[in-house]
């Protein structure tokens, strides 16, 4: 550090002394005349921070949001309209486009949905796979959200890190479904297909390998001393204003409330799983960041539990009006033609009635409240996103805080738009 | 807006009773009387089929509805258009409410029946999360809520004509479903399973 001389201050405070002394004394900044020199600035929809397309008209004083319009619906592509015409089957790739950090969340969120409406439960073994999958998801989701959250910031290396931990999380992924993003995994009343051989291997090899780039990550950035300013006590909520505003996930959990779908109305085989809940207290961005964190240590532990214990047996129900038959059989049996034709054709006959079933997703509570007729396909869809009820409190959120603390906001809400929209 | 929360309890040790079904119903019951039109018991929670207007005194009702803890989040409000059911229904939409308690992990469905053009009470001077779930509501459906502080659309332009979910709104969109000929307007199935069926 070179220290200015005497001089060069002197210079300086020469330089700035006419502007001081053309302010006039009287000029309250935060007077109501001051309100003229308010700006609007649009963030986004097209901003690289905005995470997809989100718009928010702030108006500005100086730094300070002093007011904030979103705007949703962008990335609107009507998934619950399209529902309506599509097959209780086809509705599933709809799914994967929804929060498609984590598709196969959203998958096991529908087909649990589908086979409660039908009144079945998957086979053990598809339970604990799906379990495995579910929970691999949830990690990705933090990954990217908490490694988005240091990009937003500056700070890029940990991101690198944990994408490549990603990376191989996805390439277990594609060895099962055969897609990276849009995973369409699993079908009603099981899986597509068994998991591959070595997929127990594969994912023991990835839960041994994640707690030194765990490490690693927070080494970095959770101690640094930039990223505490950046995040600490930055658009805080109280926990009676995130309940009331429908908050869930970890987002709820970070002001300090432990309810998570998981616990609270155990589903699929995650009462058989010893894992905590981790809870934060101010509800602010570290805390928000913090409990993420820990929820993906909850998560290993849970896959660990899970790949261990993987039962052996018949991965989908052996229900010829629910599931396909094996391709072999189709080839060369005329039974098992006419059965995939029929299935194909027809579809699952779902019963009339009404139905809502939700899954703790990484984002919260993702609910699909269904309609049936006894139909092909479902009379109404609906969706229950977390990330449309944590995007409903942005106002509330960024008011107060500059602009830099807005984008912090954002990445750390994990807001995504193909969720938001639907 | 809602009462002091208590963060002490903590959400995995209360249970809810074996018979807070009938509590519940008995409650609103008594607050609402004849407006508590129907109870139907599904697999997944029970429904209080209520007239819309009363909506609001049903909310306060289920949030206090133990001592310590009740219905406090609402989950989601959604509506369904039943212009293409095939039985007969009361009136052309259905608004559907869930709500949460989150202490005893309970779910309970609201549902008013509500005619086309006819507007139901906001519940948004009660919860915050009502303020976009109505906007959707209104958007999809066409259902004004009274007393939205915000009553625009969400998702779908501003300029824009027509309600996107209900059912006489053709799937492709209106105006390429004037060059559609000689098909039903509105939404049809692809295939239908009962006529299939029938072949």
């Amino acid at each position: 550090m070179t220290r200015r001389s005497e001089r060069e201050e002197h210079r300086l405070d020469e330089a700035s002394r006419w502007y001081w002394e053309s302010v006039p004394p009287e000029l309250d900044l935060y007077e109501e005349s001051a309100q003229e020199d308010r700006i609007v600035v649009n963030i986004g929809p097209y901003h690289p921070a905005m995470h997809g397309v989100l718009h928010n008209i702030a108006t500005l004083e100086g730094e300070v949001i002093v007011e904030t319009e979103p705007h949703i619906g962008y990335l609107h592509r009507s998934f619950e309209k399209l529902g309506e015409v599509y097959s209780w089957q086809q509705f599933l790739n709809c799914t994967d486009r929804m929060n498609y950090v984590s598709a196969p969340m959203n998958n096991v969120g529908w087909l649990l949905a589908v086979e409660h409406m039908l009144g079945i439960e998957a086979p053990k073994r598809a339970q604990y796979v799906r379990t495995i999958i579910v929970e691999m998801s949830r990690i990705m989701d933090h990954l990217i959200s908490m490694g988005i959250l240091g990009v937003d910031m500056g700070a890029f290396t940990g991101f690198l890190w944990y994408y490549a931990e990603r990376e191989k999380a996805y390439q277990i992924i594609e060895k099962q479904t055969g897609a990276r993003l849009t995973t369409t995994f699993g079908r009603i009343g099981g899986l597509e297909r068994d998991v591959p051989l070595d997929f127990v291997e594969d994912v023991r090899a990835w839960v041994k390998g994640f707690p030194q780039v765990f490490k690693d990550f927070d080494d970095v950035l959770s101690r640094n001393r930039i990223f505490i300013d950046r995040t600490l006590n930055v658009s805080p909520i109280d926990a009676e204003t995130a309940l009331s505003y429908g908050f869930t996930g970890p987002n709820l959990r970070a002001a300090g409330v432990d309810y998570d779908v998981r616990k609270a109305t155990p589903y699929m085989c995650y009462p058989e799983f010893e894992f905590e809940i981790p809870t934060g207290e101010t509800g602010d961005v570290y805390s928000r960041y913090t409990v993420r964190l820990l929820e993906m240590i909850e998560s290993l532990k849970i896959i660990d539990q899970a790949v261990e214990n993987i039962p052996e047996g018949p991965w989908r129900i052996e229900d010829p009006a629910i599931s396909l038959p094996d391709k072999k059989d189709v080839y060369t049996r005329m039974e098992s033609l006419i059965n995939h034709f029929k299935l194909t054709m027809h579809g699952v006959p779902v019963p009339p009635g009404e139905y809502y079933h939700s899954t703790e997703a990484a984002n919260g509570e993702l609910g699909f409240y269904i309609v049936s007729d006894g139909g092909v396909g479902p009379y109404r869809v609906h969706v229950r996103r977390p990330c449309f009820y944590y995007y409903s409190a942005i106002d509330r959120l960024l008011i107060g805080g500059s602009i830099s603390d807005a984008i912090a906001c954002v990445s750390s809400l994990n807001v995504i738009a193909g969720e938001l929209d639907c | 807006m809602n009462r002091p929360l208590d963060n002490t309890i903590p959400a995995r040790e209360l249970r809810p009773p074996a018979d807070w079904e009938e509590r519940a119903i008995a409650a609103v019951e008594q607050r609402l009387g004849e407006n508590l039109l129907k109870v139907l018991s599904g697999p997944d929670m029970i429904t209080l089929v209520i007239s819309p207007a009363r909506i609001v005194e049903v909310s306060e009702t289920l949030e206090s509805i133990d001592e310590e803890t009740g219905f406090r989040i609402l989950l989601d409000v959604t509506a369904v258009d039943y212009l293409a059911w095939p039985e007969s229904h009361p009136e052309r939409f259905a608004v559907v409410w869930h709500f949460l308690d989150r202490h005893r992990g309970r779910r309970i469905r609201v549902r008013a029946w509500v005619a086309e053009g006819q507007s139901v009470p906001t519940l948004t001077g009660r919860h915050h999360s009502a303020n976009w779930a109505e906007r959707e509501v209104f958007d999809m459906m066409g259902i004004s809520f009274e007393g939205h502080p915000n009553l625009v659309r969400i998702l779908m332009p501003d300029d824009y004509e027509g309600h996107p979910q209900r059912k006489d709104f053709p799937i492709e969109g209106p105006e390429r479903a004037k060059h559609r000929q000689g098909e039903l307007q509105g939404n049809k199935r692809m295939t239908s399973w009962k006529e299939l069926h029938d072949l």
